[in-house]
């Protein structure tokens, strides 16, 4: 195998020298061509039975395999990116594929049919070196330990595949497997690889925290590659030997390495510690930072060290170091200590957390771990802390995020306080994004059951009231407004509670509902705490349309205040200050706002107050009012009062008022069924009557009839009324009346008398045809009486004895018109005639007498005294002419008896005229003419000038 | 017989209405709303007293219209009454105002005011009031006369003499409605009825004008001049001018058969206000011969 390695090298140095490597490969691959086509025809010639010709065949395919490759590689590498992403990479790379599989093939038939083949080390190191090329690790490794188990000891070929199974080893990490391999190899080696190799071992040594080893190693290394006969790994080891010493704890040592270089030894650590992150290294990348920090003393170089530890911490999520490093490297930035650079990654990094641990807390995740949950909300914000502290600018944000960070995290105290200062900061800043994300966070808050009871209504008002400073009218601030109300009017904060209702009021005018509600409130807690002023003056906000509420609550309201006002008068009144509730009532009238209802009860109670007073004129105006304002039903409840006061001013003579007050009383009392009708209309009536307004009487009858007083009582005033009509010269009214009443049986005197009048005032004008007609209805109505056996006054009899007492007076001329004489036959006939005719008047007069008039009586019997009388006188005195002496003394004789007879007749009517007058008391001024009949001359008359003589005092005994 | 000779005046006075001066409600105290007590009426101070008078000493504890003497009113009752009688309706009317808390349970009040408005010659008015002192005490005597009073000045006689007999029944010890019976009588000539009334009457006191007037009325209707002079003669000369008295004076003076002095004493009689006597007047002088 030596000589077709030198082949090899010689093939390789000859190219070399070629213009280009395309020729030189080319001129390569013909070189090889040419060989394999030598080997081939060489081994076809052995049967293919000589596994070297077989091996070196591999070895030819193997080479071309690896030239192609190259040349494929560099054709690949040329292509653009989209090319390379739509070409087959298989049918790219399949010559050189080819060649490998060929290589392949050949070696395992030597191994399948050679298996004690000498060189067979050599086999399986091509099948391993191919395995590696394509990247097949577990067959290369099984292959490279096969070639080192086949192939002599401290061969060539065993060396190399010890080397290269260390490095498969190295990099899966194996590294306790990978160290005896590079010790056993590099003990048989000192090429330029050396260094390259012993490099890996330290590696491995430091990987199995074989410290001392590693460095020794490194240092070895170190030395040998100030050689030019290795490879030069001095930069590498300049890098890592520094991780060997902090990890080790041998920092003097390392810090010594690297004066000696004239390095920066934080730097080189922190380079390692990059190192070691990003090989996965975690605890020693921490190690070496935790040493570079214990060793520096520069603030710069810390805040680099902080930086690293950042990225370090970030990598392996170690958050609670990570926040302690940031809140370490802000406290350098802030002082001026770190670059640019550091100060970046802070930022990146305290923003990437605070965002990160932000959304874990408000993921669900913890939600039932609330220690978990709070610890990383704490952490957020510590993070949104650094943040802010960097980016002044961003300060309302970052309040904001913290406030929400907080919230999420139940942390309700801490996210009332960062809403605040992200709203002081938004104002500050005029931002008018967190300004309201702020306050919708502040708002949220403050609504939660959770937060504490002080903090939620401190800071539940301050937001709303912010919120609303921003916006006057929204979806939003249509729901703040009611909330906030309510806050200002649960702590009794009334002031603010109506300035918020106010401006819920100018920004909703058309919200009737929620406006309402609010008054609700305030007016209801007015109401409680008797502050009766500001009640009103809500009410006549309402009234001036400040606030708009709908039409039944407005009216609810007016009847709450009236009812409130009516309250205060009736207190005063219960605490016996009527003065006050006279006021009182009085407001209340003169109060826009108070209901109808109120007014009323204000008016009577007016009314009852001045009636209590005395004040007559006061009285009567609030009791008429109040008779105007209140339904019957109350009136009738009331009437006594009323009835009070018109009986009062009656006792005071102020009868107009008096009367007018029963006559609304009447009228307002006309559909009920009550006695006190009866009084009001009698008192109404009479009063009427009493200053003669007809007019008045008319309209309490007309009222009267209508309400269902009694005829009885109607009647009664009728019949004065009819007197009225006949003093006052209403005739027309009289006559109506008076027909009306003649339907009645208590008034059927009066209607006689009516008619008779109407009657003579016809005669006195001559109307001969209306005389009669007045006096056919007056009879009629008399007789009419007279069947009904109605007792009639004395007006009525005195009038209708008129009539018969002129029949008397008929029979009594008819009497006087009989003269007596002679022939004595004649006389005897003319006598009886009279006599006959003293019998009809006798009849007569006791028929008059019957009627009971006092006239009738006294004039009854002075005609039938004066008939008697005159008849006896008349006979007595006649004396038959042209007859003896004798006849007529026998004549007068026998007439004797008769005249006497007749003559003590008329004495005894005189004497019982006068018995009847004293026996009856008949005050008749025809009494006097009764007694002329036997008195002669002038009778005495006596009149007191005063007619009768009023009596003031019952006197003394 | 000034009192006499105010009825006859035209009365202007109106009753109050209600142009008074508003209430000032600051004004007013919690005791205004105190009413004053009411008075309890005491029948036997319902009466006048030391009312010393020429004309009437049998009635004048019960009636101040006969009363001719003037003094200080002892009660504002009374004052009230002088008031009226002298026609002073607005005083009186004032000092009702002033007294109704007090009185207003007070049959005498009532029927002052009544005698007011009677004397006002506004009956209907007056009627209410007496109606009004009647519902408080049924028996309340000077209302019952009053009420006869004004029929008897409505020219209602026979219904007057019925509500002086209900005050004579109520009041046995009453004069006024006895005397007012015995008027009526003699209006219409029932002598023996009024002489009984009369004789009542002057056996309470002999000295009284009206009864002495009335006897001698009732004796000169009966043809007893002399008796009638009897009481005639009792009489204050300066009364006999008065026409209700004078006339009649006269005539029993002529019927006695003194004609001169007759002359004289209806000569004496004040013609310009003779009102229902002027025709009787006539006749009497007639009668006896004056030209």
């Amino acid at each position: 195998m030596k000589i077709l390695f030198t082949l090899f090298f010689i093939l390789m140095s000859s190219i070399s020298l070629a213009s280009s490597v395309d020729e030189r490969r080319s001129s390569i691959l013909k070189i090889i061509d040419q060989e394999l086509s030598e080997i081939r025809r060489l081994s076809n010639q052995t049967g293919n039975r000589n596994p070297d010709h077989l091996l070196r065949i591999a070895e030819l395919y193997l080479e071309k395999a690896r030239l192609y490759k190259d040349k494929e590689n560099e054709d690949y590498l040329k292509l653009s990116d989209e090319d390379r992403r739509k070409l087959n990479k298989k049918t790219f790379f399949k010559t050189s594929d080819s060649y490998f599989k060929a290589a392949d093939e050949v070696c395992l038939r030597i191994a399948k049919n050679f298996k004690n083949y000498r060189n067979i080390g050599d086999v399986y190191y091509i099948l391993a070196f191919n395995a590696k090329e394509l990247n097949d690790e577990v067959k290369a490794q099984k292959y490279f330990s096969l070639a080192n188990k086949n192939s002599s000891k401290n061969s060539q070929t065993q060396v190399k595949s010890n080397i290269s199974l260390a490095e498969i080893y190295y990099n899966q990490k194996k590294y306790a497997k990978a160290i005896p391999l590079y010790e056993a190899a590099l003990k048989n080696v000192d090429d330029k690889w050396y260094t390259k190799d012993a490099f890996n071992l330290a590696w491995c040594y430091f990987r199995v925290n074989r410290s001392s080893d590693s460095i020794s190693k490194m240092i070895e290394v170190y030395n040998k590659s100030k050689q030019s006969k290795y490879v030069d790994m001095s930069s590498q080891i300049e890098r890592d030997i520094g991780l060997f010493y902090a990890t080790s704890g041998r920092i003097g040592e390392g810090i010594d390495f690297y004066k000696k270089l004239n390095r920066d030894f934080v730097g080189e650590l922190i380079a390692i510690a990059s190192k070691l992150k990003d090989e996965g290294l975690y605890l020693k990348a921490q190690e070496v930072l935790n040493q570079a920090l214990k060793y520096e003393k520069n603030d710069n170089s810390k805040s680099k060290i902080y930086a690293e530890q950042l990225e370090l911490f970030d990598k392996y999520g170690k958050t609670g170091l990570h926040l302690k490093a940031s809140e370490a490297l802000l406290v350098l930035v802030k002082n001026k200590r770190a670059s640019d650079f550091e100060e970046k990654r802070l930022k990146y990094f305290s923003e990437k957390y605070g965002a990160t641990l932000q959304k874990q807390v408000a993921s669900k995740t913890y939600k039932d771990i609330p220690k978990t949950l709070k610890s990383k909300a704490n952490m957020a914000n510590r993070y949104f802390e650094i943040l802010r502290e960097l980016e002044p600018k961003r300060n309302s944000e970052i309040y904001f995020l913290q406030g929400e960070t907080a919230y999420a995290s139940n942390q309700l105290e801490d996210a009332v306080k960062y809403y605040d200062l992200s709203y002081e900061s938004a104002k500050k800043e005029n931002n008018k994004k967190f300004l309201v994300a702020s306050l919708d966070g502040m708002l949220v808050v403050a609504g939660d059951k959770n937060l504490k009871s002080s903090l939620k209504k401190e800071n539940t008002v301050k937001s709303f009231e912010r919120f609303l400073e921003i916006e006057q009218k929204s979806e939003k601030a249509y729901k703040i407004y009611p909330r906030l109300f309510n806050s200002y009017f649960d702590s009794k904060d009334l002031v603010n509670a109506e300035k918020t209702l106010e401006r819920f009021a100018q920004n909703y005018q058309g919200d009737y509902k929620t406006q309402e509600a609010m008054l609700a409130k305030l007016m209801d807690y007015e109401r409680k705490n008797k502050n009766n002023e500001k009640f009103k003056a809500y009410v006549q906000d309402i009234n001036n349309q400040k606030y708009k509420v709908t039409k039944g609550y407005a009216e609810t309201l007016k009847k709450h205040l009236t009812a409130m006002e009516m309250e205060d008068v009736q207190n005063s009144m219960n605490k016996g200050d009527k003065k006050l509730a006279l006021i009182g009532y009085h407001n209340i009238l003169k109060n826009q706002t108070a209901t109808d209802e109120a007014k009323t009860k204000a008016k009577y109670n007016l009314a009852a107050l001045y009636y209590e007073l005395g004040a007559t004129k006061e009285m009567y105006l609030w009791g008429v009012e109040s008779l105007k304002s209140m339904s019957s039903k109350d009136i009738l409840e009331f009437s006594d009062t009323f009835l009070a006061i018109s009986m009062y001013l009656f006792g005071k003579i102020i009868l107009e008022p008096s009367s007018d007050l029963s006559y609304r009383l009447l009228a307002k009392l006309c559909n009920e069924k009550t006695a006190k009708k009866s009084v009001a209309f009698k008192n109404s009536a009479y009063l009427s009557l009493a200053n003669h307004d007809v007019s008045r009487t008319e309209d309490v009858l007309a009222l009267g009839k209508r309400c269902g007083i009694s005829s009885l009582e109607l009647t009664q005033v009728k019949i004065e009324l009819l007197k009225d009509y006949f003093e006052q010269k209403k005739y027309e009214q009289y006559d109506s009346l008076a027909s009306e009443l003649s339907l009645s049986r208590e008034a059927y005197s009066e209607a006689i008398v009516a008619f008779h009048n109407l009657s003579v005032l016809h005669r006195n004008h001559g109307n001969q045809n209306q005389e009669r007609h007045y006096l056919s209805k007056r009879d009629a109505l008399y007789s009419k009486a007279v069947k009904e056996k109605v007792a009639l006054k004395i007006d009525a009899l005195d009038i209708m004895v008129d009539k018969e007492i002129s029949s008397l007076h008929l029979i009594s001329s008819k009497l006087s018109n009989i003269i007596l004489s002679f022939p004595e036959a004649s006389f005897n006939a003319k006598l009886k005639q009279k006599l006959n005719l003293l019998d009809q008047l006798t009849t007569e007069a006791s028929k008059v007498q019957k009627i009971g008039s006092g006239k009738g009586i006294v004039e009854s019997y002075k005609i039938l005294s004066q008939a008697y009388t005159k008849t006896s006188v008349e006979i007595n005195q006649f004396s038959p002419p042209n007859v003896s002496e004798e006849y007529i003394k026998s004549f007068k004789s026998a007439l004797a008896n008769l005249v006497s007879t007749l003559q003590n007749q008329g004495q005894h009517f005189l004497k019982e005229g006068k018995i009847a007058i004293n026996n009856n008391n008949i005050l008749r001024d025809e009494n006097f003419s009764l007694y002329a009949l036997e008195t002669q001359g002038l009778q005495v008359r006596f009149w007191h000038p005063n007619s009768a003589i009023i009596m003031d005092r019952e006197g003394a005994r | 017989m000034k009192i006499l000779f105010f009825l006859f005046l035209v009365s202007c006075a109106s009753s109050p209405k209600l142009e008074k001066k508003d209430i000032i409600v600051d004004e007013v105290t919690n005791k205004d709303f105190v009413r004053k007590k009411a008075i309890p009426y005491v029948k036997s101070k319902d009466k006048y007293q030391n009312i010393k008078d020429d004309y009437s000493k049998l009635m004048n504890d019960e009636t101040l219209e006969l009363v001719e003497s003037e003094k200080k009113p002892e009660d504002i009752l009374e004052d009230v009454s002088r008031n009226c009688y002298s026609q002073k309706f607005e005083e009186a009317f004032i000092l009702v105002d002033k007294i109704y808390d007090e009185y207003r349970t007070n049959p005498t009040y009532w029927n002052i005011v009544g005698n007011c408005f009677t004397l006002k010659k506004e009956y209907r008015k007056a009627l209410l009031y007496y109606n009004k002192a009647t519902d408080i005490n049924s028996s309340y005597v000077p209302s019952l006369n009053n009420q006869g009073v004004v029929y008897a000045k409505l020219g209602e006689d026979q219904k007057a003499i019925v509500s002086f007999e209900r005050a004579t029944a109520s009041g046995a010890f009453s004069k006024v409605p006895k005397f007012n019976i015995g008027l009526l009588y003699l209006k219409y000539g029932l002598y023996e009825k009024a002489q009984k009334i009369f004789n009542t009457l002057i056996g309470l006191n002999q000295e009284d004008v009206e009864v002495l007037n009335a006897l001698a009325v009732s004796h000169l209707f009966q043809g007893n001049a002399k008796e009638a002079l009897n009481y005639y003669n009792k009489i204050p000369k300066r009364f006999l001018s008065y026409s209700h008295i004078g006339i009649n004076y006269a005539l029993a003076k002529f019927k006695f058969g003194d004609s001169n002095l007759s002359k004289d004493i209806l000569s004496s009689i004040d013609k310009k206000n003779l009102g229902q006597y002027q025709s009787y007047y006539e006749d009497v002088s007639r009668f006896i011969g004056v030209k």
